[in-house]
């Protein structure tokens, strides 16, 4: 089985279940109806499960699909086999991103105590080394005077002042 | 009229706006050469700049971002062989080959007067259609936006990517999350789970910007830079006139092409441009010279591409229907403003609408003079590595989706919709029909509603009159088109031209 194929019956799948998990659990949880509708259409519950029913039955729809029909060749990676010698010499894909993803959460709850421009400029030289790029006078001067500019241009003109955190007192 | 006219000059006589359309258009030409930035993402990038703008210069700014970035993708696309957009992957055809023999700025240029010709047809087709379709739709009762609403999902769904139902099962996804928040009509809480943030329901910018910006940095995590074509030196001489008369009939074909694909929501560059090319090599006396470095294909290639830049703003300002991203984003400029377009916009405050036509139609000129420049210098600024890049991206859009509300909770908002937009990417499920759902959810589900209470509950209002019942065989027959495209390409495992936009 190929690897689109693969994904199809993943995807259907998933949505399948998600469908199912808001009809059942979602819905009844979630959404507070009034006592009294007098038109059951109208009651707000309704129309979130019109949507899930619809997922569910496109997911099966789409079951069926990546079951009996072939998925066409959009564009073929034809670099499939260098991504996958480059993977070799660096981290595996999967880690890199997880490890990405796991460091853009930590800059959400740094932003919390240290500000926008102290982390952004923490993470842009991170992510510049993460990427790969190694000459420290890009690095260097890009992640400390585009947070800067940017508060700048936010605060004077939009008039916006993105929160500082402990560094409140030098804003 | 003429008192509205003159409003309208008097609204858009500001030396702010005339300066922001180009700066819009000179943004959008850079960020639509540099690969790697889609122009969907140019515009989101933009768009928490202008919240302290007047509606109209804010508007504009973005639209000149739009125009920019088509043409922008072809900078690159000519003479690195890397389309900036994916719409400008047509322009490598005949624009790469030309560079190789010596003569990119040949190409360029062809490729600049094609798409100023187009855009300005365009923009005529707009200024044209757009005040009388409003008209029509004033006849527009719930029941028949209804319907209408879901005609466009169901072309967007269908031609964002090879599948019909991935395309539905994204816009679904788009409709349940616009749900989240007070009900609409008893005030009761949906989806909140005793979040106050959420109260007020997502809001559109971190979505949009978590959809369309996160994923590609995520994505770029797992992959290797791509070795671009090489780029020779010399670019040769420019094209003359005569050269550029003889790609003339292909120019004005390709931008009425674009110019109809632009105006039915969901289609977009990539096809009209595709379409364009194909049927100005049907129609040459030379087709072998096609794919050699013909100007002409490239000619229409970019006329099918930018003739659906003002196209597509037909169905947003008339009907208040977004046909794409683009349009969507700039659909969420005028919310952010509060104004809805729509025939109401135009019946209520058409000078506005004059102030923008009359802006648009200078965005014409500004892409002639900003291409005219761009040739020689911004094919460099589409070196700028991604590894660089894509740091100084999220940082924008932090501070964008900051700005909005002045509220840490939606950079929250941000990165969580940024990990969804990066599962569908993995997935292969477009997102493009997610956003426009989300935008439009709160819209279908207040028609649905609304007609519900016209009609005491009865289902057969949605088919009251011949407008409704026009729209549903629309509907209809997208999907049995969509249906058979799609098993038809499984048959010759070939993806239907329609169905490669996205």
């Amino acid at each position: 089985m190929d690897q689109s194929k693969k994904k199809d019956l993943f995807a259907g799948a998933l949505f399948l279940v998600l469908g199912i998990l808001t009809l059942i659990v979602l819905i009844p949880v979630g959404v507070d109806s009034p006592g009294s509708v007098e038109i059951s259409a109208l009651s707000p519950e309704f129309w979130p499960r019109v949507i899930a029913m619809a997922v569910v039955v496109v997911a099966l729809c789409l079951l069926a699909e990546s079951y009996f029909l072939k998925v066409p060749n959009l564009d073929e990676d034809e670099d499939a086999e260098a991504d996958a010698a480059y993977k070799l010499d660096t981290l595996p894909g999967t880690l890199r991103t997880v490890i990405l993803i796991f460091a853009l959460f930590l800059f959400y709850f740094a932003l919390t105590t240290l500000g926008v421009v102290a982390s952004s400029i923490v993470l842009m030289l991170a992510m510049m080394l993460f990427f790969g790029e190694r000459k420290w006078y890009y690095i260097v001067p890009i992640s400390i005077i585009l947070p800067i500019l940017l508060y700048l241009f936010f605060l004077h003109i939009a008039g916006v002042p993105m929160p500082l955190g402990i560094f409140e007192t030098l804003g | 009229m003429i008192e509205n006219i003159s409003t309208a000059f008097q609204l858009f006589l500001s030396l702010e706006n005339i300066l922001v359309i180009g700066i819009g258009v000179l943004i959008g030409t850079i960020i639509g050469a540099i690969p790697g930035m889609t122009t969907p993402m140019g515009v989101a990038l933009a768009l928490p700049f202008t919240f302290t703008m007047q509606p109209v210069t804010g508007i504009l700014l973005l639209l000149g971002v739009y125009k920019g970035g088509l043409y922008g993708g072809s900078l690159t696309a000519i003479l690195i062989k890397t389309p900036g957009t994916p719409a400008a992957s047509c322009t490598i055809l005949d624009g790469y080959p030309l560079a190789q023999k010596g003569q990119a700025r040949k190409a360029l240029d062809i490729a600049l007067y094609a798409s100023c010709v187009a855009d300005l047809i365009s923009n005529i087709a707009l200024i044209m259609f757009a005040g009388f379709l409003a008209t029509f739709a004033l006849r527009f009762g719930p029941p028949e936006f209804f319907t209408l609403i879901v005609f466009s999902l169901t072309i967007i769904a269908g031609v964002a990517g090879p599948s019909l139902t991935k395309g539905i099962l994204s816009a679904c996804l788009g409709l349940m999350l616009a749900t989240v928040g007070l009900d609409l009509i008893y005030g009761t809480n949906r989806f909140i789970f005793g979040n106050y943030e959420l109260m007020s329901g997502l809001n559109f910018i971190p979505v949009l910007i978590g959809l369309f910006a996160i994923p590609e940095i995520l994505d770029r995590a797992t992959r290797r830079a791509r070795p671009a074509g090489a780029q020779r030196q010399e670019l040769g001489n420019g094209a003359s006139f005569a050269e550029f008369r003889k790609t003339l009939k292909s120019v004005i074909r390709g931008s009425f092409i674009g110019v109809i694909l632009g105006a039915i929501p969901g289609i977009g560059g990539a096809p009209a441009a595709f379409l364009s090319y194909s049927e100005a090599r049907r129609n040459s006396k030379n087709p072998e010279n096609f794919g050699k470095g013909e100007p002409e294909g490239v000619a229409a290639a970019e006329a099918g591409n930018n003739g659906v830049a003002g196209a597509t703003m037909i169905p947003l300002l008339a009907l208040g229907v977004p046909g794409d991203v683009i349009t969507a984003v700039i659909l969420g400029a005028f919310m952010i403003h509060g104004l809805r377009p729509g025939p109401i916009l135009f019946a209520e405050n058409l000078p506005m609408i004059y102030a923008l036509f009359m802006g648009i139609l200078l965005s014409s000129a500004y892409l002639f003079i900003v291409g005219k420049v761009a040739i020689k210098t911004f094919s460099r600024v589409a070196l700028i590595p991604n590894r660089i890049l894509y740091p100084i991206v999220f940082t924008l859009c932090v501070y964008g989706a900051y700005a909005v509300n002045n509220n840490l909770f939606d950079i929250l908002v941000m990165l969580c919709m940024g990990l969804v937009g990066f599962t569908m990417l993995r997935l292969e499920i477009p997102v493009a029909p997610f956003l426009i759902a989300f935008v439009l959810g709160p819209l279908l589900e207040d028609n649905f509603r609304q007609s519900l209470l016209l009609s005491d509950g009865s289902l057969s209002i949605f088919v009251r009159n011949a407008i409704c019942w026009l729209f549903w065989l629309l509907t209809a027959l997208s999907i049995f088109v969509l249906v058979r495209s799609r098993i038809r390409a499984s048959q010759t495992g070939q993806a239907s031209v329609l169905t490669t936009g996205g």
